[in-house]
């Protein structure tokens, strides 16, 4: 086991691909020469040269459109987007090619391409740089979204992502780059659409994704001197997601939190809610709590975006609701 | 508008109640969730509340007087509130005739409605009346364990009946640790021709019996030890226990008869025989597999001297698996008992005495008792309940079996 920073993850996770499959090549503003805004491609322009580490311009929709159209034609093209706020640019080509051409051409067309970049508020950015923009995709059939929250899951999957036949967004965590943790010495891949359990407990479900997993955990221990023993399931993918980790986790807890960073409406947060509302419903002892981001724009201000932002407290005494312990 | 109040079902069995006596007087003020009246049923005491405020227009039946279900028994309206035209051929004739008023049948239709808006409660047991909150947990845990969920009392928010307070009801206090889990077993092609010709040779339940002299001397032991250390226990509550590892020795004995299907219950819910004044009830100590001699007998107790109080709560005495009869205080050397139905077995048990018994070739005094299982033949066979009761008899004649 190595300690490594998310990114290096990343870079890893992209050289090791690269090197294992020359039809994979990196794009995006400023992976090449300035190895990426957030250096996630450090040491591959160096390795790998300017055919297969691209700088492309200002253009979202352009570049996004070249992936489509390269994976269509048999490559393996990884697009990065500076921030996923960004990417709202190239929604209709994600949306509308990338998501559409295998079953629109009768299945005589694939499209194996990563869309990746990082989502999420991070310090005083601001309404437009503070997004949290999965159920834009989640929502969309023909995508796979994954939402590693560690080193080591994000390289897994994002290897996974690569080689993957239909085309797979990974949204990074833009305050996780720099978090360090453990990642294995060999080979690995993990599977897209496996959720895993990051804590085990018997009274309540907490299941989140990406960056929330942090929070949630902090809850799940000032849950613990309460003496409520929380389990904690960090989904790691949007979708598909893992219906059964998070069933069979309340089949046992009887009581559900839904925990995220982003809007409550029509989210990703609302289908899991759903879900065990529908499908567990004789499992649930309380009402299905939802912790999640104030439904309107980030404010700038550092007070204002703390409050508007999930934190453990808040998690925690949702938490309490679903155990009548308030 | 003048609403009628109804008859309420209060238990499962319950099919006509009593007035006991009226709380309000026509004419009264009734707040919503109040009670109007105590009707005596079959087993307890128990209010009649009117989910609706108003006055309580109109009394449609005397005390003392006997109603079917879903027959009014008196109105409720506003103050000055005509009820002539309502009231007409309404009132319950007296004792069981009523089913066949016309009267009744016109309000038939609107029993239905009418009960699921009538607030019901057991005297000394609140209830929010109208629909039941209920987490669904609760509701499925409820349905498995045979609770009647109207009559538990909820913890959660605005009365939300929840886990707990089902456990609660069920006696478990805490949640099961276990699971026990129930079956339902397909009768064989000879099982259902064993059923049918039982049935055919004798109307209702076809019984067979069962007697076992049991050699107390060790389990007596037992109950003086027990007594050293500070702990009552009864030759009834070490009777209860060794059922209680009999039946899950035997589950087949803790079943009862469905037809195309036979019920093995998992858990234990043990129906314990109370002589009362008015005859006879069976409190259930339900979950019996997870107590202790010591908690049987406390609970045993408790429930019967509910039972001549006569504050059982239904969920108090449905649901039983399989019954205990013990007639020995009364110097009963052996009895059979009758099955209560749908239970597949029930178990009668004499006096512990001492008797002239042989002893390899000589004749000696020892410590006696007799039990008669009474078995229902078409979901168990002789040897099965043999083989219950040569269990039994092991589990009281070397009573640390039933301590382990």
């Amino acid at each position: 086991m190595a300690v490594i920073a998310y990114r290096e993850a990343i870079a890893q996770a992209l050289r090791e691909e690269m090197e294992r499959d020359d039809r994979v090549f990196l794009m995006g503003e400023e992976v090449a020469l300035y190895q990426g805004a957030f250096k996630c491609s450090q040491g591959l322009y160096e390795r790998f040269g300017e055919k297969r580490v691209i700088d492309a311009p200002i253009s979202e929709a352009g570049f996004a459109g070249l992936g489509v159209g390269a994976a269509m034609a048999g490559l393996r093209p990884v697009i990065e987007f500076m921030t996923m706020n960004f990417a709202v640019l190239a929604l209709d080509q994600v949306i509308n090619n990338a998501a559409k051409i295998y079953s629109m051409s009768a299945g005589q067309f694939r499209c194996p391409a990563v869309f990746r970049g990082p989502g999420g508020a991070a310090h005083q950015l601001g309404a437009q740089h503070s997004q949290c923009l999965e159920a834009q995709y989640a929502h969309i059939p023909g995508l796979k979204v994954v939402m590693p929250a560690t080193p080591r899951d994000v390289k897994g999957l994002l290897k996974s992502a690569i080689r993957d036949e239909s085309p797979v967004i990974c949204i990074e965590g833009e305050t996780l780059y720099g978090l360090k943790g453990d990642v294995p010495d060999n080979e690995y891949i993990i599977p897209i659409g496996e959720a895993e359990v990051k804590r085990e407990g018997k009274d309540v479900t907490l299941v989140t994704w990406s960056k929330m997993v942090y929070a949630t955990l902090d809850a799940a221990e000032l849950l613990a001197k309460e003496g409520i023993d929380a389990e904690v399931i960090d989904l790691r993918t949007v979708r598909p997601v893992d219906k059964a980790a998070i069933l069979t986790s309340v089949a046992k807890t009887n009581r559900c939190v839904v925990i995220e960073e982003g809007w409550p409406w029509a989210g990703v947060g609302a289908s899991v809610a759903a879900l065990v509302s529908t499908t567990g419903f004789d499992d649930l002892d309380a009402p299905v709590e939802r912790v999640h981001g104030i439904d309107g724009p980030m404010p700038y201000a550092k007070s204002l975006e703390h409050l508007a932002l999930p934190t453990a407290e808040t998690i925690a005494a949702a938490a309490k609701r679903a155990c009548y312990r308030e | 508008m003048a609403t009628p109040i109804l008859m309420p079902k209060l238990s499962d069995e319950m099919a006509e109640g009593t007035i006991r006596h009226w709380k309000k007087k026509e004419g009264e003020r009734v707040e919503p969730g109040e009670a109007i009246a105590e009707v005596e049923t079959s087993k307890a005491n128990l209010d009649v509340e009117s989910i609706d405020g108003g006055v309580l227009l109109k009394q449609l039946a005397k005390e003392g007087q006997t109603v079917k279900i879903g027959v009014a028994i008196a109105v409720i309206g506003e103050a000055g509130e005509s009820v002539e035209g309502m009231v007409a051929g309404m009132s319950p004739s007296p004792s069981t005739t009523t089913s066949a008023s016309t009267a009744a049948a016109a309000v038939a239709a609107k029993a239905t409605e009418t009960m699921m808006r009538q607030g019901v409660r057991n005297a000394n047991h609140d209830v929010t009346p109208g629909r039941v909150k209920a987490s669904p947990l609760a509701r499925r845990i409820a349905r498995e364990r045979g609770v009647d969920i109207t009559r538990v009392q909820g913890s959660g928010p605005s009365g939300r009946i929840i886990r707990a307070d089902v456990d609660q009801e069920i006696g478990g206090k805490t949640a099961p640790t276990a699971a026990a889990v129930d079956r339902e077993v397909e009768l064989s092609q000879m099982r259902k021709a064993i059923a049918k010709r039982m049935t055919e040779s004798k109307p209702g339940v076809p019984h067979f019996y069962l007697t076992a002299d049991i050699d107390m001397a060790r389990a007596m032991d037992l109950r003086a030890q027990l007594k050293e250390i500070g702990t009552q226990a009864s030759v009834n509550d070490l009777v209860l226990r060794a059922c209680v590892v009999a039946l899950g020795k035997h589950p087949q004995v803790n079943a009862s008869y469905r037809g195309e299907t036979f019920f093995i219950s998992g858990a234990v819910h043990l129906g314990v025989a109370v002589a009362i004044d008015e005859g006879l009830i069976t409190p259930v100590i339900r979950d019996a597999q997870r107590k202790s001699i010591a908690q049987l007998g406390t609970e045993a107790r408790e429930l019967a001297e509910q039972a001549r109080a006569r504050k059982l709560k239904p969920a108090q005495y449905e649901g039983g698996t399989f019954t205990v009869s013990n007639l020995g205080m009364f110097g009963i050397r052996e009895f059979s008992a009758i099955i209560n139905p749908p239970q597949a077995a029930i178990l009668a048990v004499g006096a512990v005495e001492k008797r002239a018994v042989v002893v390899g070739d000589a004749l000696t005094v020892g410590t006696r008792m007799t039990v008669t299982l009474s078995g229902d033949h078409r979901v168990i066979d002789g040897a099965t309940g043999a083989k219950f009761l040569q269990t039994l008899r092991e589990s009281l004649e070397q009573p640390l079996r039933m301590v382990l």
